[in-house]
């Protein structure tokens, strides 16, 4: 093969490249600032008939975008924490969360007691590679959520925490509020 | 190890520019997973941030690149794995994150290791480009599977200094709190070990800059750059830790690019020092 020939189909590759890579990160950023946690979070919880109470720290306070809310059967208010699945959240939840309480994390289709960050990884992974083909059922975001209850509080149903990063409610949530809908997705 | 020295020869192109051509490839989409082009803003704002360490580190594989064997040509073994790279590259660039290509860059990285043949310019590159895609992806790969260990040695480092200098601040895990009110926690963005993954760049880029061979010496001056990194990240969490006010200028305000750019240039020292001419000879 000659030498203009190989040049020719290196800069072919370096452009083409470059092009695929600027359209599918900005097919990603679009898709992280469509994502809002904390309102993903209070539907998820209002579906299920339960009240969200009012959290005291304001922004820009880390701890803001703790999500309190009532179940009917438990005497203490349970909280759920987005936080980004890297992160070390368990100092932060030490603050908001008494020591005793039960811990859930839950990210995408999948739960776990503890925050198990590579098996996080290889899910957020797995969701990854088929959103490119369109075959993921979630937004894959790079946040969890970790669910705190009092150790007494034995919930009658189970939510469904998965339906935080179901693709349909996002694209109606994206309807409903408008593209001018700036989210919290890196909190 | 080394790959057999040839495969047969490819008329055309020359070993040297068709690698050069693989690693600029590598570079332009790595750039675009740490510049932001969404705007004028955003993208003087993402430039402002960069790492000035990674960016001489990719002008030390170009550079290094550079002065290998010109007259050498591309055998058939080296334009295979060129168009399987470049055919990766352009598979991962489907893929908005840093993964796919930092596997790529580890692979390359291999592949000048191995198939030097004699060149050392080209184990030289291979060096730095195997720092890059540790510095890149591998580091913060295990940093995810380590991060409450690595978070609690740092807790406790800070923990012990401020036992010593402000004994009324109280240490619970990974929490310190102050008689005011004011209180942080270390989240991962705070660890050392982000400092630590400079360092080891900085020192092989600036090795690898000035000459093309490793030497004893290069593991005390490692060494000696990740501690002054884990030192001075100490002071930092001290000083958050200190005050309210305190936390403000040297989280939010100048006081966290005057630490950048101290970091920055203390590592660079200490690298440049580590790989001088006159104290290699002594």
């Amino acid at each position: 093969m000659k030498k203009p020939v190989i040049r020719s189909l290196c800069v072919l590759v370096l452009l083409a490249s470059v092009a695929v890579r600027v359209q599918a990160n900005q097919t990603r950023d679009a898709m992280i600032t469509d994502f809002d946690a904390g309102a993903a979070i209070t539907d998820v919880i209002r579906d299920h008939g339960y009240v969200v109470r009012e959290n005291p720290v304001k922004r820009p306070k880390l701890l803001s975008s703790v999500i309190y809310f009532q179940r009917p059967e438990c005497q203490q208010a349970s909280l759920v924490l987005p936080y980004p699945i890297n992160a070390e959240t368990l100092p932060l939840l030490a603050r908001v969360a008494k020591p005793d309480f039960d811990r859930h994390f839950f990210y995408l289709g999948r739960s776990w007691d503890g925050q198990h960050r590579a098996s996080m990884f290889f899910e957020w992974a797995k969701y990854a590679v088929l959103d490119i083909f369109g075959a993921s059922r979630y937004v894959p975001v790079r946040l969890a959520i970790v669910l705190a209850e009092a150790p007494d509080c034995h919930p009658v149903a189970a939510l469904d925490w998965g339906a935080v990063w179901d693709k349909s409610r996002h694209r109606g949530a994206a309807k409903g509020a408008g593209a001018g809908v700036a989210a919290q997705a890196g909190t | 190890m080394e790959l057999p020295a040839s495969t047969g020869v490819v008329a055309g192109i020359g070993r040297r520019e068709l690698l050069l051509w693989v690693v600029i490839c590598l570079f332009a989409n790595q750039a675009l997973q740490l510049l932001d082009i969404g705007s004028y803003e955003a993208f003087a704002a993402s430039l402002a941030a960069q790492n000035i360490i990674y960016w001489l580190a990719c002008y030390a594989v170009i550079y290094r690149l550079s002065g290998s064997d010109g007259a050498r040509p591309a055998t058939r073994l080296d334009c295979f794995l060129a168009s399987a790279i470049c055919v990766s590259i352009l598979l991962t660039s489907f893929l908005p994150y840093r993964f796919g290509i930092g596997l790529l860059t580890t692979i390359t990285a291999g592949y000048f290791l191995m198939a030097d043949r004699g060149d050392r310019n080209l184990t030289a590159a291979g060096s730095v480009l195997l720092a890059i895609s540790a510095h890149q992806v591998w580091g913060p790969v295990l940093f995810q599977l380590l991060t409450p260990e690595l978070l609690r040695a740092d807790a406790a480092l800070v923990g012990e200094t401020l036992a010593w200098l402000r004994p009324d601040i109280i240490w619970s895990q990974n929490s310190f709190h102050a008689p005011d009110g004011h209180s942080i926690s270390l989240i991962g963005g705070c660890s050392s070990f982000n400092n630590v993954s400079s360092a080891v760049l900085a020192c092989a880029t600036v090795a690898m800059l000035t000459r093309t061979d490793w030497h004893r010496r290069d593991i005390a001056t490692l060494a000696v750059a990740c501690v002054v990194m884990i030192l001075m990240n100490a002071a930092r969490l001290c000083l958050l830790a200190w005050s309210g006010p305190q936390h403000l200028f040297w989280h939010e305000g100048a006081g966290a690019q005057i630490l950048g750019v101290a970091q920055t240039l203390l590592v660079l020292l200490i690298a440049w020092w580590g790989a001088a001419p006159g104290r290699r000879m002594a």
